[in-house]
């Protein structure tokens, strides 16, 4: 994406998925982009409230620099 | 009466109240024969030609190392695949009742036997299975970072703390609350038809018919755009079917794997085990109030326990106002008034290895309303003042106000003996009786997200047309009814059309914001068609458009009552296409922001410890009720599982074991017929002026903590833990007769 253009990268993991999610207008940029009421995340690659690496789906942790991190617009990765 | 409520205006409006010949009326469900006779088809239902039946294996303990051999399950005859849900042999699972395998077969029993013949070896690794074991320094670590989560913090504790030691009364309480399962009649899951090619069909049991296309196309391969998703009927979500779940990923693999339908839903244990619940908490709180029942401080430390997961806690003080310590000295800025000093919080989460929390009916306000209502409570007696003063005291809003003294009113508190302290003495049959409180709140409110198709034929028929789904509350009965009513028809001569994602795009149900999203959209869609279909009569039949209006099932003179045509013949003038219109959401049709009251009457029996319900009224503002039935059946449900939290409902783990011991319908106890009492759900038709808006959520707040406290009004006995067992009861009562009565 140009460097020009304003921040429409969402810094949260495009697998990353929340009741509130399926509302967005927009890309998520805040935790409470995504939060609801429930706190209640998964991870849209393993259906799962882990990652495919086994550790917890959330906030502050399904952002870039985990290993199973794929940033929102990339094809998926093979399950 | 006329329907034409909006004569002339540009856009849609409701109209007044009084002149809706439909909507705000006692309705029918227009799927209830189906329901009733079992015609209505769901997920559970489909079968289709070369089906297969999938079953999960479940790890049954919360943490282990597993390996596992299928071999013996796939040689079954009948048996197409068994394998594990890892591509690698030996690997760990995290949380009781994770699924680890799957097998599927020609049917559901040969698909049982090749779960039996996995041969699964469990290495039991240290576990954390209750908050005890979570917090012990051995336990097993759920998470990279420990057992406790980050702690969020609210206040400032030195400032409580000076507030509260100016207390004329004060409560220093721990109130728990169990982990519950939403119960969902129908269990979680989907039947994939993928036989090969670029196409796909998912049924599925969701809250979100658009949510599928898009979970369903990683594992299947496919472009969402390539994936029908259908929700005709659903047998109820309760928060749980947001997602597409291990269940709905595992039916679309082995559907590409095999290019055969797979039937694949969770079992009743599955569904206990692996399909969500509602946190449980434990919150230590001290509060307290002037002489005069002012509420000026509450200090609480929460923490949710959502298995895995973090859990939902939605705050305290929960809707009750705390005053300045000194309100007569002068008006508090609008800061303070928002952030006053007597509230310190603090919440975090406590992890364990078992399934994590989900949204729930009204996520985290359950939790919040019974640590809130019974400190209110006990404040009350503590000063001798009537728990309902109490509450109005305490309360800002008048809404809140009105809805209590109707809930008091309807249950019979003015002639209520006992109001400050419990009853005294037994009645002949060794009962007492005792009245609670409690109140709710809600957001909801509307999202621009659906797009309606009216359709109509020049057969007469008059369709409304979109992907919605109904999760059993109605919302297919009022999206044929405001067709209907545009039009001057009958409940029944309109067809809502819904559950399709090939259809016009709906929001998903969550947060009670499908009838504030879908009725405007309908409205509007509606509305369009009316016009179109006027302009097209007026120029049929050589009359101004401004003239015409639809009434009593014809096309009428707008003034006078003399029917032009009935509307069969006025469809009959369309062309063979007939007409259609689409209609997008429109603000001004919706608004956001419920309040609800209930109160409670129950008999606690001395003897035994029993507690009945005898009584529950439940008021409840909702802005235009579409369907006065509907509005009623969500109050009266939301109390019945209220009620059900508040004397039965509790996932029991043995700690040491790691096992759900009530994963059943038998052990794990929910309402039914028996305990049924009076419900009386009132809607408050004071609210007037606003459009719709979602009920649903707050209906299920209060009641329980209403319940408590008409047990401690009835016989003294303050139950700070769920549910209210009779084993609870009796230790309280003799608690007190140990200590010389109620405190």
């Amino acid at each position: 994406m140009d460097a020009s253009l304003p921040n429409l990268i969402s810094p949260f993991c495009g697998d990353l998925r929340t009741k509130k999610y399926y509302f967005l207008k927009g890309p998520a940029l805040e935790p409470a982009d995504l939060l609801d009421a429930s706190n209640d995340c998964w991870c849209g690659r393993t259906q799962i409230r882990l990652g495919p690496d086994d550790e917890g789906v959330n906030t502050d942790d399904c952002r870039s620099g985990r290993a199973c991190y794929r940033r929102a617009g990339q094809e998926p990765n093979a399950t | 009466m006329e329907t034409r409520t909006n004569a002339g205006s540009e856009s849609p409006e409701w109209g007044p109240r009084e002149s809706l010949t439909l909507l705000n009326t006692n309705l029918r469900r227009v799927d209830g024969p189906e329901k009733v006779s079992g015609r209505a088809r769901y997920t559970h239902d489909i079968r289709l030609p070369g089906m297969v039946f999938a079953r999960l294996l479940l790890c049954p303990l919360p943490r282990a190392e597993v390996e596992l051999d299928c071999t013996a399950a796939a040689k079954i005859p009948g048996v197409v695949a068994a394998r594990s849900l890892r591509d690698k042999d030996g690997f760990e699972t995290k949380f009781l009742g994770q699924a680890v395998a799957v097998v599927a077969a020609e049917t559901p029993e040969l698909a049982e036997d090749g779960l039996r013949a996995i041969r699964a070896n469990y290495k039991p690794l240290p576990w954390a299975a209750s908050a005890d074991q979570a917090l012990s320094p051995d336990a097993g670590q759920v998470t990279k970072n420990g057992n406790l989560g980050k702690e969020s913090t609210k206040g400032d504790e030195a400032k409580a703390n000076a507030i509260l030691a100016t207390c004329d009364a004060t409560v220093e309480a721990e109130y728990r609350l169990p982990v519950q399962h939403h119960c969902s009649l129908e269990t979680h899951g989907v039947v994939v038809d993928y036989r090969g090619g670029d196409e796909a069909t998912v049924y599925a049991s969701t809250q979100g018919t658009f949510t599928v296309p898009e979970a369903a196309s990683g594992p299947l391969g496919l472009s969402a755009s390539k994936i029908t998703a259908i929700v005709e009927y659903m047998g109820g979500g309760f928060g749980s079917k947001f997602d597409f779940g291990i269940e709905g990923k595992t039916a679309c693999e082995l559907a590409k794997e095999l290019k055969r339908p797979v039937h694949l839903m969770l079992t009743r244990e599955g569904e206990f085990l692996n399909s969500g619940n509602r946190s449980g908490s434990i919150v230590k709180l001290r509060a307290g109030a002037k002489r005069n029942g002012k509420l000026i401080a509450i200090s609480s430390s929460t923490m949710r326990m959502g298995g895995i997961g973090g859990g939902s806690f939605s705050g305290l003080p929960y809707v009750y106002k705390v005053a300045p310590p000194d309100e007569e000295a002068g008006e508090e800025s609008d800061e303070k008034a928002k952030n006053p000093d007597g509230v310190r919080s603090s919440v975090r989460s406590l992890y364990t290895h078992t399934d994590s929390s989900r949204a729930m009916r009204a996520p985290g306000h359950p939790q919040a309303s019974f640590a809130m209502e019974s400190a209110i409570d006990e404040l009350a007696y503590k000063l001798g003042i009537d728990p309902l003063v109490m509450r109005k005291t305490n309360l800002a809003k008048d809404v809140y106000h009105r809805q209590l003294d109707r809930a008091a009113e309807r249950i019979g508190w003015g002639a209520h003996p006992n109001k400050t302290a419990p009853q005294k003495t037994p009645d002949a049959d060794g009962t007492v009786t005792g009245i609670g409180f409690g109140v709710s709140v809600w957001g909801g409110g509307g999202h621009a997200e659906c797009r309606v198709k009216i359709s109509i034929g020049n057969d007469g028929s008059l369709q409304a047309i979109v992907g919605t789904q109904d999760l059993g509350n109605g919302t297919r009965t009022y999206v044929a009814a405001i067709a209907a009513q545009e039009f001057g028809l009958p409940l029944e001569a309109a067809t809502a059309r819904i559950g399709n994602s090939n259809y016009g795009r709906a929001n998903a149900s969550g947060g009670s914001t499908t009838a504030a999203s879908l009725a405007p959209a309908v409205k509007v869609a509606a509305h369009k068609a009316r016009e179109a279909f006027l302009a097209h009569l007026a120029q049929a039949t050589k009359r101004p458009a401004e003239e015409l209006a639809f009434r009593g099932g014809s096309l009428v003179e707008r003034e006078g009552s003399k029917a032009l045509m009935t509307w069969k013949e006025a469809c009959a003038t369309l062309g063979t296409s007939g007409l259609s219109e689409d209609g997008d959401w429109q603000a001004s049709l919706a608004s956001n922001g419920v309040h609800g009251a209930q109160a409670a009457k129950v008999k606690v029996d001395l003897g035994t410890g029993r507690v009945t319900v005898v009584s529950m009224v439940g008021v409840q503002d909702c802005g235009l009720p579409l369907n006065r039935t509907a509005v009623e059946s969500q109050l009266n449900g939301g109390m019945i599982q209220a009620l059900s939290y508040a004397l039965h409902e509790e996932r029991v783990i043995d700690p040491k074991l790691g096992l759900m011991l009530n994963a059943n319908f038998v052990d794990y106890k929910i309402a039914g017929c028996q305990e049924m009492p009076e419900l009386v759900p009132l809607i408050d038709d004071d609210d007037i002026g606003r459009g719709v808006i979602g009920m649903a959520e707050p209906a299920i707040t209060p009641g329980h903590s209403a319940i408590a406290n008409a047990i401690y009004n009835a016989c003294g006995v303050r139950l700070r833990s769920l549910p209210f067992t009779a084993d609870r009861v009796l230790d309280g009562l003799a608690e007190l007769a140990a200590n010389g009565g109620a405190k």
